[in-house]
């Protein structure tokens, strides 16, 4: 950053600032005379990113109307003191910094013979409110979801979680954004190897903007090529504080209504913020439902393509014989006709997405029962394809996280091409190449495939929250990327809270 | 003391500088379900096929015998001999003989890669009737992709795979043996199990199943990856079990197959895949699954085989 100091003539720094805000249409600058019309003072703001009950209503006002007397040194101090009805006012003596804090929708205030700006908190940035959740809908918890303000953002949280040893660490990234992020986590709990890593790999590159979490994301992830994710995103600060209080760090980034969470195993993205708050069976009966739907959705089109093209030897000989009928008349061979119906579905939840809410649902049935009518008419693919796709589908629409399930589609697409080239054996191999992969993966330190594997280093209770989920009177610890010593996270009978 | 910095010391030499990854440390589960599975791989299929033609007791008591001698070897190289051996290796080794030890591994290795590529696909071709294309092309792409990754993804690998390919072939054994015994007498039972035995009969045949447990991953390099105690290191718990699998596997095979049966077959313990039923019998074979599981035991110790050849080619090209 530009080290220019505050020049103690007020005529100098009009002439930097005007020369920074050249061509910005924007910015509002002006020229006032307080104390009786004997002291010229400049004011600076951004249209429409201020509060103008604050500035024109109260503290230009107070400026023009009120202030009577200026002693001849510490000019900002006095005004400061006496004059600004509000806390949030800092004083700069870089002109550099002081231009930034006007970018943000801060006013600052340049008085002649004072070697000091001032910046008066009066940030109203354009925004919509909390609104509902839309990509993760709970049924019974708090239906707020994040928005694109980085400051409501971090209340979301703050007002979940009313501890000090909630800690938010603020930096700017984006050389040209100059993006704020908060990287949040508890004190107490948080590894702080982990929080050491994540804040050196956010400090490490130079980037023009970071519009949103994702560009974090991909900035910070070790293995860039994994179609999985290692961080967890969510729009709702019930489950950010929920990750907060596992030991789990948060970060934060303005204009992202999605926050990221690290470090994130499998197992996280089968977790829903719902299961914690209804009764422990249905919950474990869920979470089971979406460990097969998850196997569904990768492995079926292709086990179909392995065992009605390559073993039907393996199938009972009715359903062989039906399988059979049913491709009666189908032009393609067995693997092109599922690749085919699945890239028609792919298709068709791409053009869904994309469309406006209402078409959106027309695509899909016009798509799912017209389109694939048709196509089982017209002996373009067999009924049972047809079937396949859609439960494959079906199944994958399950998954808690998007960004999870498109790693799982693409996982599944990998399998099919497998399984059409090399039946069974093809398979096996990309499956094991698969497993391979996700025992190679790491978050930040923490084995992906946690708690299967490296059991050793889960504490007590690791298996308490994955498949099957315990009520929560007896989820007694808090998971292992808790620092150690401080995983006990429920106690009873007046238990004595040393950890 | 003196002993734990021994190791220590002989674990740095061994890994040379710089490792091919930063994965150098396997828990004691780990090696475990390690072990289990190269048991797995290279015993399920491998005994039955070494023993047909024997009798059920010379067969049986010449697989309990040759695995009760691996056994043995496996503890006197996990417990006894590892502390001594480092000692060796490290004091008074020097780089030449270092060297030479190196060369006859990579030797080994490679020999032992080829025996288990052959072998398996021998099995894919008389066992699997749909002629598949490149089956070879697959294994290779797999391991390529496996070998690099480093003795703590291997060991990761292990624990996810151990359970999968485990709790199904518990399954198999419990159905195939209630479904021998629901459809037979205790006197039919009896009278088909042949009760003779020759002492040289299963001497013959220990000395037949022994070599192929020579391609099982090396105890020392695998302890080399432990940190812990000797006691800890989990060697008897994956022993044990592959060894438990191996003998179910050989004696559901003579039963339902009989000697003469299994006489008649390459690789008797396929057959007697495709003899078992399961509840439901929503699929009506399942021995494609199981030789794809079993698969999956010899993809670990092929891959344990592989990383360990570039480990060790690594290390001396470094010298």
């Amino acid at each position: 950053m530009d080290q220019v100091r505050v020049d103690t003539c007020l005529e100098n720094n009009i002439l930097y600032l005007k020369e920074q805000f050249w061509g910005c249409a924007d910015v509002v600058m002006r020229k006032l005379f307080v104390c009786s019309g004997e002291l010229p003072i400049f004011v600076v703001y951004m249209d429409s990113m201020y509060d103008r009950d604050l500035v024109d209503g109260i503290l230009l006002k107070n400026l023009l109307y009120d202030m009577q007397v200026m002693p001849k040194e510490k000019r900002a101090t006095s005004i400061v003191e006496r004059y600004l009805p509000t806390a949030d006012v800092s004083e700069k003596d870089n002109l550099a910094e002081m231009v930034n804090e006007v970018l943000k929708g801060n006013t600052a205030l340049l008085i002649d013979g004072s070697n000091q700006a001032i910046v008066i908190s009066s940030k109203n940035l354009p925004g919509r409110g909390v609104s509902q959740a839309e990509s993760e809908v709970s049924v019974r918890g708090s239906k707020e979801s994040f928005t694109e303000s980085f400051r409501i953002n971090t209340v979301l949280i703050r007002r979940r979680i009313k501890d000090t040893r909630l800690k938010a660490h603020q930096m700017v990234v984006g050389v040209r954004s100059k993006t704020d992020i908060a990287v949040m986590y508890m004190e107490d709990l948080v590894r702080p190897e982990i929080l050491d890593e994540i804040v050196r790999k956010l400090q490490s590159f130079e980037i023009d903007a970071i519009l949103d979490c994702g560009m974090l994301e991909q900035l910070t992830e070790d293995e860039w090529y994994s179609p999985f994710p290692q961080f967890q995103t969510t729009e709702r600060p019930d489950k950010a504080a929920s990750a907060l209080l596992e030991g789990r760090i948060v970060v934060v980034a303005d204009n992202s209504p999605v926050v990221l969470i690290l470090p994130s195993c499998f197992v996280c993205f089968f977790q829903a913020s719902d299961d914690y708050y209804d009764r422990f069976a249905s919950v474990s009966f869920i979470r089971i439902l979406r460990y097969i739907s998850a196997s569904i959705a990768v492995f079926l089109p292709a086990l179909y393509i392995v065992l009605n093209g390559f073993h039907p030897e393996a199938l009972p000989l009715n359903f062989a014989l039906s399988f059979a009928a049913s491709r009666e008349g189908v032009p393609f061979p067995l693997p092109i006709e599922v690749l085919v119906m699945e890239m028609a579905f792919e298709l068709l939840r791409e053009a869904g997405i994309r469309l406006p809410g209402a078409m959106g649902s027309t695509i899909g049935i016009v798509g799912g029962l017209i389109l694939g009518q048709a196509a089982v008419e017209a002996h373009i693919v067999s009924p049972v394809v047809v079937i396949i796709v859609a439960l494959t589908a079906l199944s994958a629409f399950t998954i808690p996280n998007d960004i999870f399930a498109s790693a799982l589609r693409i996982t599944k697409f990998y399998f099919l091409i497998a399984a059409s080239v090399g039946g069974f054996v093809g398979l096996t191999f990309a499956f094991l190449t698969v497993l391979v992969h996700l025992a190679g993966l790491k978050s930040f330190g923490v084995p992906y495939m946690m708690p299967f594997v490296s059991a050793d280093m889960a504490p007590d209770g690791k298996w308490q929250d994955i498949a099957v989920k315990m009520p929560a009177g007896s989820m007694y610890q808090r998971p292992f990327f808790t620092r150690k010593g401080h995983r006990r996270r429920l106690r009873k009978d007046g238990e004595t809270s040393q950890s | 003391m003196e002993r734990h910095h021994n190791l220590k010391m002989v674990v740095k030499m061994w890994k040379g500088i710089g490792m091919m990854t930063d994965n150098e440390r396997i828990s004691a589960r780990q090696t475990r379900w390690i072990l289990c599975l190269d048991m797995m791989a290279v015993g399920l299929f491998g005994v039955g096929d070494r023993l047909s033609g024997m009798n059920q007791s010379n067969m049986l008591c010449a697989c309990l015998l040759a695995l009760l001698i691996v056994n043995g070897i496996y503890f006197i190289l996990f417990r006894v001999t590892y502390p001594r051996l480092c000692r060796v290796l490290h004091q008074r080794m020097s780089n030449v003989s270092q060297m030479f030890w190196d060369i006859l591994f990579i030797i080994y290795y490679i020999g032992a890669i080829i025996v288990c590529v052959r072998y398996f696909l021998n099995i894919m071709d008389i066992l699997i009737p749909t002629h598949y294309a490149y089956p070879l092309v697959f294994l290779v792409v797999a391991l390529a992709y496996g070998a690099s990754k480093g003795i703590e993804v291997r060991g990761r690998m292990a624990e996810l795979t151990g359970w999968l390919v485990l709790i199904p072939f518990i399954w198999l054994f419990f159905s195939g043996f209630w479904q021998y015994v629901s459809q037979r007498t205790l006197d039919e039972i009896f009278e088909a199990f042949n009760f003779e035995m020759q002492f040289s009969e299963v001497m013959r045949g220990v000395v037949r199943v022994l070599p192929i447990f020579l391609v099982i991953d090396q105890p020392i390099l695998l302890r080399q990856h432990q940190s812990g105690p000797s006691k800890h290191c989990g060697w008897w718990g994956g022993m044990l079990g592959g060894s438990a699998i191996i003998f179910l596997g050989l004696l559901l095979t003579t039963l339902y197959m009989t000697p003469q049966g299994m006489a008649s077959e390459v690789h008797p313990f396929g057959i007697f895949l495709q003899m078992i039923r399961l509840p439901g019998n929503f699929i009506s074979r399942y021995d494609i699954f199981f030789i794809m599981l079993w698969a999956m035991s010899f993809y670990m110790l092929l891959l344990s085989l592989s990383g360990n050849l570039i480990e060790t080619v690594r290390r001396l090209l470094r010298r």
